[in-house]
């Protein structure tokens, strides 16, 4: 059977991926979003978004919701799988005049156009150069590959992890990197939040309203968080800051007791932040839970090849969410920029996906 | 079958036999929320049980199980835990999930 080829293929289905999938539907253009988790990305975790315009208080749940109907509706299609690497494929006329690229590519170019002549969806209207056009192959975690016209990278970024021994082991069994999602584990302990921004401050906020004592351990001298909360943090009576620390080592419960039983976590050391003397001096800080909350990495390591990357990792594009590879686009929180919101993430959506249907049209 | 709410009255009665899978959720969990309904599809349509555990309802039940994230989906057979997997999870993957015990 020919293989389909899309005319968008949308990486992520957060709010910047399901936004360019609206307006990429509604210009008439077929469209397939890659989803690795959930719909939705990060905001499903947020109980309550008050900065959103015109929607004041709503749920992540409720936003993610309604933005996947609102695709569905449009006839947006979900594939539940993660996009693992993604090929740009010559188009055959162009890659036969250049003696360089490889005649291999070539024919496997050629043909999945021959293959696939039947496949411009009907309601496309694309342009008669699109057909001399590369193509971007995505290959899935399942081992599915699918072809597209365009492609917009919208699959956001992760939390960044510590980096330490047994960190992985004890996610779910003491470490976590989400408040909101695995605080209610914790009713009545005691625990520790890493990380001196908004996203760590009101994490101990909330924690603080559940466990018996947060403990908020920050690299610096200062919190980097907005003043206002700190300051609602500090009135805590349950809530002690640790300044000038950093955790060094993760410590577990002996493992060897009871072998089926998971590992869990039992406490952390800490490590003074400047140490100038010979031999710094630790401490042992007894902990139910860790809350890791210091900052964000991006997902794109499996697109050093295809794109220049910056030195963190995000895409260096500007607001026009072009890349130099011609038919791809990025938009959201993979796109290197000053301000991660959903606000942000929906505008790039919608500015994505407008390039990618002009690129189309042209 | 349908989407079978369980508590400490009626959980080990419902696990005793057979492959069953079992949703550990919460209220106050958003991907939960998500969940939910992709699990109630799938219970229409395949002949194995699926129950929903409520961990601020049925805290006992998470312990024993050592359910510290959620949602958190566990697969019994004959009453003994025989798989797991943490997080929301498209109704493809939890079919595959389950194919891969069936015999
Ligand atoms: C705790 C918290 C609270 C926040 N609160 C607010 C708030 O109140 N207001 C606000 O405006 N913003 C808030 N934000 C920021 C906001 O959530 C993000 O800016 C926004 O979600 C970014 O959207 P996105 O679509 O770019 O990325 P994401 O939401 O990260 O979505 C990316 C999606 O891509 C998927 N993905 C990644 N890689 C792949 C792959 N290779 N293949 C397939 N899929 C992939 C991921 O699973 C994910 O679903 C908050 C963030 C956090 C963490």
């Amino acid at each position: 059977m020919p293989q389909k080829i899309y005319d968008v293929a949308i990486v992520g289905a957060g709010a910047a991926g399901m936004t360019s999938a609206i307006y990429a539907l509604r210009a008439k253009k077929s469209v397939i979003l890659f989803e690795e988790k959930t719909f939705g990305g990060q905001i499903i975790n947020t109980h309550k978004i008050d900065n959103y315009p015109a929607a004041p208080g709503i749920s992540g749940v409720e936003f993610a919701q309604k933005l996947y109907s609102q695709v569905e509706s449009f006839g947006g299609e979900f594939e539940f799988s993660a996009v693992e690497s993604i090929e740009k494929l010559e188009n055959p006329l162009k890659t036969a005049k250049s003696s360089s690229k490889s005649v291999e590519t070539a024919l496997k170019t050629a043909r999945t156009l021959a293959n696939s002549l039947e496949t411009t969806s009907e309601t496309s209207q694309n342009s008669a150069n699109s057909a001399e056009r590369p193509l971007f192959s995505l290959k899935t975690s399942d081992g599915d590959t699918f072809l597209s016209r365009t492609v917009i990278v919208a699959n956001g970024s992760s939390e960044r992890k510590l980096g330490l021994p047994l960190e992985e082991e004890l996610i779910g069994h003491g470490i976590s990197y989400c408040a909101t999602c695995d605080g209610n584990f914790f009713k009545g302990k005691t625990v520790a939040v890493y990380g001196g921004g908004n996203t760590a401050v009101y994490s101990a906020l909330y924690l603080a309203s559940l466990a018996k004592k947060v403990y908020v351990i920050i690299r610096r001298d200062q919190f980097r968080a907005e003043p206002h909360l700190v300051q609602k943090l500090e009135s805590l009576g349950n809530v002690e800051v640790i300044k000038n620390s950093l955790i060094s080592a993760l410590n577990s419960e002996n493992p060897s007791k009871s072998a089926s039983k998971p590992l869990s976590l039992k406490s952390i050391t800490l490590t003074p932040a400047n140490t100038s003397g010979a031999s710094p001096e630790e401490k042992i800080l007894p902990v139910d839970g860790l809350f890791v909350l210091i900052g964000r990495v991006s997902n794109n390591a499996f697109l050093k090849n295809l794109l220049p990357l910056d030195a963190q990792g995000y895409i260096p594009s500007d607001e026009t969410c072009k890349t130099p590879v011609e038919g791809l686009f990025c938009a959201g929180d993979t796109r290197k920029k000053s301000l991660h919101q959903l606000v942000t993430a929906t505008s790039d959506g919608a500015i994505a996906a407008t390039a990618a249907i002009e690129y189309l049209n042209s | 079958m349908s989407l079978i709410e369980a508590n400490k009255s009626n959980f080990e009665e419902n696990i005793k036999s057979g492959l069953v899978l079992v949703d550990f959720n919460a209220d106050w969990c958003g991907p939960c929320q998500i969940f939910a309904p992709v699990l109630e599809e799938l219970s229409k349509e395949i002949p194995e049980k699926i129950l929903s555990v409520n961990i601020d309802d049925s805290p006992e039940i998470a312990e024993k199980y050592s359910v510290s994230s959620i949602p958190c989906l566990v697969i019994f057979r004959d009453g003994e835990e025989i798989d797991r997997s943490v997080g929301a999870l498209p109704k493809k993957k939890v079919q595959k999930l389950l194919e891969k015990h069936k015999r």
